[in-house]
């Protein structure tokens, strides 16, 4: 073969080659690109999975991506990311500056407030770091609504468990005077006995003339005697039955802010008895009390949590019949039943209040889910219920029609073991 | 080593001394493989070697001489190769990057090179101390690129190979002076 030949074949296997190479590069680069697309895509998906905005912000303000949480936050559709500058949504744009001339790597975190269309001014706690060599800005914003909500509920919370805490001690001040008081209204009254008889044994003398009856007559009739006579025994009665009811409240109160939460057997019925007592005023203007307790063995619970549930029942069912009140005058009925339903003890409150509309029944044991007015109702209290209930390994039910009422249904299992597994 | 190396000296045989010598040093030489070499291919040390050897034994040259003036011959190819003629205006400016810049682009390149270390110190004005490492201990080449190099950028160098891997040294140590070229200062 002579030397040409021998380079044109050199040359031809050259061309195979490479091309053998090229085709190899390109299924190369075609699974790369391949894994690539999957690695974005999974990417993509993460991103939009973190509860959290997630932001890629030019130097300027000018807003170059967004993940769904943030376009969700900032409402924005994907077509806005391009054209949104965060000057506009930004209270300060000091940290966006800041980060820029913070070594690589370094982070960025503060409070803010960003002010959107679609939810207006909101908290977010927002991580600010800069990206790589592009000079660009990360930015992660937490929403803090709902935190700031919490704090504040939580303060609430921490203000009525001081006031709790006082009721107990009140309550203690309150008895040692009433137990005095009743005492004395007691001697008070037999006093008052003692003395009419007495009187009666002067007035048969004035009659057998025995003594001169006119000045006596005359202070009787000043003193108006027979209303006094008829009068004074019953208001002694009423001071002491009035006494009675106090101490029976005050009692009621310090065992309905008993802070114990250790699990010991209680009478249901008993707490029962207890919270009505202490919700009287929710209910007395309103709606008459029906008391339909069957026997119930005691129950391993913790009774403080316990009464915060059924109080909570009360005054909703106080709450729920207002309305209804406000609109036709009548008294409403709360009816409350306690029964042994194999091995649970069932409390159902019923009212005959405006029912709970179709549309919101799955929402009422939401955290923070209320229909009251503000300040009326923080919407805990169903669902602090059911976590009582649950942590007793009972459930919570409801049945209700609009416009004729509600019975909520408590169960709690008798069992000791039921009680452990769900401790 | 990529086989674009031996394509540049199967080039610098045909155009020093023809495709005959050529056939002749291919024809002598008992390569790994029997396929033509391809750039992006990647062969044995001592395959280059063995193509060198002959190449300088047929044409009567010494070897190292030999391969200063392969590596004279390489350096506007690579560079052209690297896509970077305009980049630099000086050796020095090039020196200093070729591990930080031009060897990545080498790296980019061609998939699997394994490209030597580079350091270099600035001594003076026009003086530079280049540090080299490599396994392959292709001073020679070198010593030829640098001479290439000096040429393309109208530069006079002259080179002081003061320590030497090949003596033992745990790296070759060369000295550089540059002045400008006169065929430039006109």
């Amino acid at each position: 073969m002579d030397v040409t030949a021998r380079r044109l074949a050199r040359a031809e296997a050259r061309v195979r080659i490479l091309e053998k190479l090229v085709e190899d590069k390109t299924r190369e680069l075609y699974q790369s690109n391949e894994t690539l697309s999957g690695t974005i895509a999974d990417l993509r998906s993460l991103l939009d999975a973190i509860p959290g905005a997630l932001l890629i912000v030019e130097p300027d303000g000018a807003l170059r991506s967004a993940n769904g949480p943030a376009l969700e936050l900032l409402g924005l559709a994907d077509t806005d990311v391009g054209h949104t500058n965060m000057q506009s949504i930004v209270d300060s744009f000091e940290p966006f500056a800041r980060v820029l001339e913070a070594p690589p790597g370094a982070v960025v975190r503060t409070e803010s407030t960003w002010t959107t269309q679609k939810h207006g001014a909101l908290p977010v706690l927002v991580s600010f770091a800069r990206l790589g060599v592009q000079a660009s800005i990360v930015c992660v914003a937490v929403d803090l609504r709902e935190r700031k909500q919490l704090e504040v509920e939580l303060r609430h919370a921490q203000k009525l468990e001081s006031i709790g805490q006082l009721a107990s001690g009140i309550a203690h001040e309150i008895n040692t005077p009433m137990q005095f008081i009743g005492d004395n209204l007691a001697f008070l009254q037999t006093t008052v006995t003692d003395l009419l008889r007495l009187i009666d044994v002067y007035e048969a003398r004035c009659c057998a003339g025995t003594v001169d009856s006119a000045p006596i007559e005359a202070l009787k009739d000043e003193l108006d005697f027979d209303y006094l006579r008829s009068r004074a025994p019953k208001a002694a009665a009423r001071a002491l039955e009035g006494v009675q009811r106090v101490a029976s409240l005050v009692s009621a109160m310090k065992a309905f802010s008993h802070p114990s939460k250790e699990r010991a057997p209680a009478d249901l019925n008993a707490c029962l008895r207890t919270t009505l007592t202490v919700a009287r005023n929710e209910y007395k203007y309103l709606a008459d009390v029906e008391l339909e307790l069957g026997e119930l063995p005691h129950v391993v619970c913790s009774a403080s949590d316990l009464n915060q549930v059924f109080l909570n029942l009360i005054v909703n069912a106080a709450h729920a019949i207002e309305p209804k009140t406000r609109d036709s005058g009548e008294r409403g009925k709360i009816h409350i039943r306690s029964k042994l339903e194999g091995t649970q003890a069932v409390i159902s409150v019923q009212d005959s209040g405006c029912g709970i509309p179709e549309e919101i029944r799955h929402r009422i044991f939401d955290p923070f889910f209320t229909t009251k007015e503000v300040g009326k109702g923080t919407g805990q209290g169903l669902a602090i219920s059911r976590s009582v209930v649950d942590a007793h390994g009972g459930s919570m039910s409801f049945e209700s029609t609009v416009g004729v009422g509600t019975t909520f249904f408590v169960r709690i299992p008798l069992s000791a073991e039921a009680l452990r597994r769900a401790a | 080593m990529k086989g674009v190396v031996f394509n540049l000296l199967e080039s610098f045989i045909l155009e020093r001394f023809g495709a005959e010598a050529l056939e002749h040093v291919l024809d002598q030489c008992t390569f790994t493989t029997t396929e033509p070499f391809v750039g992006p291919g990647t062969y044995p040390d001592t395959d280059l070697l063995q193509f060198a050897s002959k190449a300088a034994s047929h044409t009567g040259v010494v070897l190292d001489d030999a391969v200063r003036e392969f590596g004279r011959y390489c350096f506007p190819r690579l560079l052209s190769m690297l896509g970077a003629p305009g980049r630099y205006s000086d050796s020095r400016s090039l020196l200093r990057e070729l591990d930080s810049v031009v060897h990545v682009e080498v790296r980019k390149l061609l998939r699997g090179a394994r490209t030597p270390q580079f350091t270099t110190r600035d001594t003076g004005p026009q003086t530079l101390t280049l540090e080299y490492r490599s396994s392959r201990k292709m001073c020679a080449f070198l010593e030829g690129l640098l001479a290439g190099m000096a040429e393309h950028f109208h530069e006079q160098l002259t080179l002081r190979h003061e320590h030497c891997q090949l003596r033992g040294d745990k790296a070759c140590v060369l000295h550089l002076e540059y002045a400008v070229s006169s065929t430039r200062a006109a």
